[in-house]
């Protein structure tokens, strides 16, 4: 069963914000799950910790993961996801500053289905954010469940 | 020395035998009146006596003669010998102490070869620790300032939208400067890393088609800005052997300046070539008809941060031909200017000496015929 929710892990308080706003602002009414650090992500996805009474079987449309996170970093998760049946063909997207040729590399070899830089200029960022989701939830066909 | 010690035992042998004699003349003397015919010779041999008994006459004389040439023989012998043994020592202490010598200097040699090994690697891990060090910092720049700055912008912005009513036009021009002043820093970081990047990294070298990169770039120059109409010339067959994405970051700065520094022209017209070789290799260049800059300035023109313009003027940052030139140095090459205020711009580089192995360039020839900047 996949839930029309938007999973968005993210640590820094003001990018949230600035996040939801531009999702608001591109009309995507969505669920948003804010998680803040790798650790939680990781208990989220897979039923444990905080999120032991989850339905690990509901699914998110779609997974905005920042790469420098908290605890676990979001490489680490993303190479986790990957490498569970449950979870090895979400579509997760890495939304990050860093634009360093190697952090690129590394997240594309470790599966991911789309790398964005965050621009400083918020005009760009709440484009990129509003074609993301036109391109993710509407026009994306994404993985059949497997019941 | 065999011959030296044949020639003293000859010697020595005369001087017994001839004692022997003596002796016998003077017992035979004691023993009667007459002369003697018979003699007794009592060699004394080594410290062994021996005792002949010889008849004389002419045989004693023969005899002695003999010895007496032998004794000469041996003496000139002796001589010649001891002297060529003491040349063929001298030569050989002078060998010896040349072995000595080079022997120490080898020694001297490797062990100052070891230091400088030693000395390398050191430098070499302390350089690695440097890079790594530099590395880190650099995406912590990245990550770290710009997160701060993502804020500052986003929530200017937010603010400009929510709460827009309830400012006057002094707090509307204050928040626009602030989104402005961001925007700027914003640009600064992605510079600063991006002149950090040049040197990070090692060089790939290949054949690149300038022509190619060229246009590529200008697409780009002319997507960004699809107003500006300016004349854009590229000369065919340009080729250089470089680093494809280092290469592609040098042009975008010259090609991306003449574009910006020639926008004030009614009819700007950008070029791009090769002016035949220098040192034997390749002279490329970008030249354009725009503002210029007086040559007294020159000299600052590729340190960071150094502009000869007027953020009003002409946007930037003044890190462009910084990293430039980082590129063409890290190639082997170099990169200078020409120009004058108001009279348009060109600048020059080359590739260094590995740009053009197999003659990947145009000939010189090809180079000056028709491609050479005008005036140039
Ligand atoms: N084509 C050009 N024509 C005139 N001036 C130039 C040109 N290219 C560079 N300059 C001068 O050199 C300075 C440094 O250039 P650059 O490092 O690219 O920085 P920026 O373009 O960001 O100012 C510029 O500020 C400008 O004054
Ligand atoms: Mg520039």
């Amino acid at each position: 069963m996949r839930e029309r929710t938007i999973v968005l892990v993210e640590d820094n308080p003001d990018d949230v914000d600035l996040t939801l706003r531009a999702f608001r602002a591109g009309n995507i009414a969505n669920q948003i799950v804010v998680i803040r650090d790798g650790a939680e992500a990781l208990d989220y996805f897979f039923g444990t910790g905080a999120y032991a009474a989850r339905d690990v079987a509901i699914l998110p449309t779609l997974v905005l993961l920042d790469l420098n996170l908290p605890k676990i970093d979001g490489l680490e998760v993303l190479k986790t996801l990957r490498a569970d049946p449950r979870t090895k063909r979400l579509p997760v997207i890495i939304l990050t500053t860093s634009q360093e040729q190697d952090e690129v590399f590394r997240a594309y070899d470790n599966g991911c289905n789309s790398y964005l830089r965050k621009p400083v200029e918020s005009g760009q960022f709440r484009d990129a954010v509003k074609q993301l989701g036109l391109y993710w939830l509407i026009w994306n066909v994404p993985p059949p469940e497997s019941q | 020395m065999d011959r030296s010690r044949g020639a003293l035992v000859a010697g020595a042998l005369f001087c017994t035998a001839a004692s022997g004699y003596l002796v016998g003349v003077h017992q035979a003397g004691g023993g009667g009146g007459t002369p003697p015919r018979t003699y007794l010779l009592n060699l004394n041999l080594f410290g062994r006596s021996l005792h002949l008994t010889l008849t004389v006459g002419t045989m004693g004389v023969a005899v002695i003669l003999m010895l007496t040439v032998l004794l000469a023989v041996a003496v000139i012998l002796t001589m010649v010998a001891s002297h060529r043994k003491r040349q063929a020592e001298a030569a050989n202490r002078e060998l010896e102490t040349e072995i000595v010598e080079r022997r120490r200097a080898q020694e001297a040699v490797s062990r100052l070869n070891a230091e400088l090994e030693r000395r390398v690697a050191e430098r070499t891990l302390e350089l690695q620790a440097a890079n790594a060090e530099l590395e880190a910092f650099c995406s912590s720049v990245a990550h770290d300032l710009r997160a701060p700055l993502r804020g500052i912008e986003g929530f200017s912005a937010a603010l400009f939208e929510d709460c827009r009513g309830r400012l006057d036009q002094h707090g509307l021009d204050y928040l626009e400067r602030i989104r402005k002043a961001t925007a700027r820093m914003g640009q600064l970081i992605d510079d600063l890393l991006a002149l950090s990047r040049v040197s990070r990294g090692e060089l790939r070298r290949q054949k690149v088609d300038l022509t190619a990169l060229g246009w590529e770039v200008v697409a780009d120059l002319r997507r960004a800005d699809p107003e500006r109409r300016a004349e854009v010339i590229i000369a065919d067959g340009l080729s250089a052997s470089g680093d494809l994405q280092l290469l592609h970051a040098a042009l975008e700065n010259l090609l991306g300046n003449a574009w910006k520094y020639s926008s004030k022209q009614p009819q700007a017209r950008i070029e791009m070539g090769c002016r035949g070789e220098q040192h034997g290799q390749t002279v490329y260049f970008v030249k354009d008809n725009g503002a210029g800059f007086e040559m007294k300035y020159a000299g600052k023109l590729f340190k960071p941060f150094q502009r000869l313009h007027s953020v009003s003027e002409f946007p930037g940052a003044g890190v462009g031909l910084a990293t430039v030139q980082r590129i063409v140095r890290r190639h082997g090459g170099d990169i200078w200017a020409e120009s004058g205020a108001g009279q348009g711009a060109t600048f020059y580089f080359t590739l260094g000496p590995a740009a053009d192995p197999d003659r990947l360039s145009p000939a010189p020839e090809e180079c000056s015929a028709g491609n050479s900047p005008a005036g140039g």
